[in-house]
């Protein structure tokens, strides 16, 4: 492999790492949010339930930062994920009032 | 990724094993140890008393424990007495009277004081020394997850990365897996790399479900610290916001405590009620004077037998001193009886004792507790079970309470837990085993020793994969000649530090101040040069001298004991001391084991040099040509 090209391969699985870390860390938490904000009879043991199975979440969003061909692809898919759902549970917040 | 899902997926378990193994390495092994706490602990204070067998039944070891609480005039005032019999239960084979005083002026708890009584005749046994201090099985509990010489936030995160690492590489293991039923019967020997990988995927198929159990749950105990946003995100980021939503928490599942609270979560404070605050770990203090587990064992006046000093603190938490009793089993505040003088008002105890060991059968009694009557409430005669209830983490399940002044038994209604909260203490209580009767505990030992193995072989794998190939291009440079020296000084250097943890133990003089932490310098500094002397080494030489090191070490220890203490294997074994002897017997297995390894590398090398010979040989006659 030329130099340049495992400067660049480098940089692309530092990019992932990055992805997979940040994204996945905050695609877990909003799925807490979004969960608990969907039960609010028990918001509480949803919010407590969401959060046991997080680290499932953020596995998932690992494998697949990974898993996809393109370093592009994969930063769309967390940015979009993570934005839809920040705008999900910001519209939650809104509608229950929180 | 280039290739296929299941390619990418191995690089990525190659690479997160690689980053994370060394720290993992550490928290297995020191993790390992931690399911043998209370047995390293009583190895490390061969002070105590031998256990055994005894001929005495529980109301004579009743009558004998007890008048010993009667009588003893340092009891008297005690805010609990504690009797544990000779029963089924992990560590319970020493018959013993213990009290627990009221804490102090600015201590958290208060002094325990135990006697340990003869197995035949039910006497005191008076001891001839005090137990030395020793940081025991504690410290390497604490360890696990907290590691040592860091701020306990910090490591806590930092163990926390690498479990969620953890978790990626054994995901991605199995992903990676073709054939992974198929692998878990493969090993072929001699083969090299071949070996390594086979031994890799049968240690690590092996124990599976455990590895993936102990992964998640490690990640569940510090809930709140790993996950800090998930709460703020739905209830608020305030303080009060927190707290609102710890209260509702615990009114939707029916739980008293909160579990996987971390540094970063916040103790509710008042969601829990004063003065119960929870800690690092999420328990409360009624709870972490159970587990003890940030502070090395400091001897009481008595041996502090700790499991005595756990129930005796945990029942007298938050009690005054004795009140004054009442006609309808009751005291006021003002009254100043201590638990001495109430006592000669209780029902006869005896037939309380009968009609719950007819209840769990003969020798599943673990213990009962005695606390004096307070702040309306009666005091109380609790039993404990030999054997467990539950898996999940709960402490005092399955106890019996009656009212020691009417004999009448007191029911609790238990609270109906939400399923998530026992999903969640369930896998706090897999984590740690608590339940775990002598055959499982044994499972937990071999699955955590598989842990240890897997990564080690993963380790190694990583370095043979790639050694052969750099060194024909020349490539063999300075990164991979590290990672293969931090193999050694991780897997060979923490090994051989903790066999020096014990040599320190037995070494260190017993009435040295701070010995206890000098025996966790000793374990690091010991590991320190043995990982210094393996960086001047060739690999495979420090491989070798490290091992051989390591298993003399180990070898050694069981000599070392014998010429040290009284609690050798000659005198163990006779004894039916099993816990004891069987501490010796894993030193001998560990030196048995890495000596074999160490023999292993020495004919490697051996072979190695042949083939080297051979090849420099045929070179020089095919240049003579």
């Amino acid at each position: 492999m030329k130099n340049d090209d495992l400067t660049r391969s480098r940089w692309m699985v530092f990019i992932r790492c990055v992805l997979a870390a940040a994204g996945g860390f905050l695609v877990a938490n909003l799925s807490v949010a979004m969960v608990g904000l969907l039960f609010t009879d028990t918001q509480a043991l949803a919010t407590y339930s969401a959060m046991l199975f997080s680290f499932t979440v953020w596995l998932l969003v690992v494998l697949l930062v990974f898993h996809l061909r393109s370093v592009r692809v994969a930063a769309l898919s967390v940015c979009s994920a993570s934005t839809a759902m920040l705008l999900i549970v910001q519209g939650l917040q809104i509608w229950r009032g929180v | 990724m280039k290739g296929s899902f299941r390619q990418s997926m191995s690089w990525l378990h190659t690479w997160v094993g690689l980053i994370a193994g060394w720290v993992l390495f550490f928290v297995f092994v020191t993790g390992t140890a931690s399911y043998a706490t209370q047995e390293i602990t009583r190895w490390m204070q061969p002070e105590r008393p031998m256990q055994g067998p005894t001929n005495l039944d529980i109301k004579a070891q009743f009558d004998a424990a007890y008048q010993q609480l009667l009588h003893d005039p340092r009891a008297q005032d005690a805010q609990s007495w504690t009797i544990n019999f000779v029963s089924d239960a992990r560590n319970s084979q020493q018959l013993s009277a213990s009290w627990s005083m009221p804490a102090a002026e600015g201590e958290r708890r208060g002094r325990t004081e135990t006697i340990y009584l003869n197995h035949q005749t039910g006497a005191a046994e008076p001891l001839t020394e005090q137990p030395r201090e020793t940081a025991g099985g504690r410290a390497l509990l604490r360890m696990h997850y907290a590691l040592h010489y860091i701020p306990s936030d910090t490591a806590i995160l930092i163990v926390g990365v690498c479990t969620m690492l953890m978790l990626i590489a054994l995901v991605t293991g199995v992903i990676a897996h073709k054939k992974i039923l198929q692998d878990f019967f493969t090993y072929r020997p001699a083969k090299n790399l071949r070996s390594w990988l086979d031994a890799h995927n049968v240690v690590s198929i092996a124990a599976l479900p455990f590895f993936l159990m102990i992964t998640y749950s490690g990640l569940i105990f510090f809930l709140y610290t790993y996950m800090p946003l998930g709460v703020p995100f739905t209830y608020g980021f305030s303080e009060q916001d927190k707290q609102t939503y710890y209260q509702e928490l615990m009114q939707q599942t029916g739980s008293q405590r909160i579990l996987g609270l971390g540094g970063g979560g916040g103790p509710p404070r008042q969601a829990q009620g004063a003065g119960e605050r929870p800690r690092m770990d999420g328990t409360t203090p009624t709870e972490q004077q159970s587990q003890r587990s940030s502070r090395p064992d400091q001897s009481a006046q008595v041996a502090g037998s700790e499991r005595n000093s756990e129930r005796a603190n945990r029942s007298g938490q938050g009690r005054q001193r004795s009140g004054e009793h009442r006609g309808d089993g009751t005291a006021t505040m003002r009254g100043a009886d201590g638990l001495g003088i109430q006592a000669k008002r209780f029902v006869n105890l005896v037939p309380l004792l009968l009609q719950v060991e007819q209840q769990w059968g003969t020798g599943q009694v673990r213990s009962l507790t005695i606390t004096p009557a307070v702040r309306g409430e009666p005091a109380k005669i609790q039993f404990s079970p030999a054997f467990s209830e539950t898996i999940r983490r709960s402490r005092g399940a399955g106890n019996i309470e009656f009212n020691a002044f009417t004999g009448a038994e007191i029911k609790t209604l238990p609270n109906e837990l939400a399923a998530p909260e026992v999903f969640g203490s369930s896998m706090l209580g897999l984590h740690e085993g608590l339940f775990a009767g002598t055959a499982v505990r044994w499972m937990y030992l071999i699955s955590g020793f598989l842990g240890c193995a897997m990564i080690a072989t993963g380790l190694v794998v990583w370095t043979v994969k790639r050694r052969p190939k750099l060194e024909k291009t020349g490539e063999y440079r300075v990164w991979h000649q590290s990672v293969e020296r931090l193999n050694v000084a991780t897997i060979a250097g923490l090994s051989f530090g903790l066999a020096c943890y014990f040599w320190a133990n037995r070494l260190i003089p017993a009435d040295l101040a701070g010995r206890q932490q000098w025996e966790i310098h000793v374990m690091f500094i010991s590991w320190a040069l043995l990982a210094a002397f393996s960086l001047f080494r060739p690999v495979m030489l420090a491989w070798r001298d490290s091992l051989t090191i390591t298993c003399i070490a180990f070898l050694l220890l069981p000599v070392l004991n014998a010429l040290t203490t009284e609690r050798y294997l000659l005198k163990t074994i006779p004894q039916g001391d099993w816990v004891l002897a069987s501490i010796d017997l894993v030193f001998i297995a560990l030196g048995l084991m890495f000596g074999w390894a160490a023999l292993k590398v020495r004919s490697k090398g051996a072979s190695n040099q042949r083939r080297a010979q051979s090849t420099q040989a045929m070179q020089s006659t095919a240049g003579g040509i």
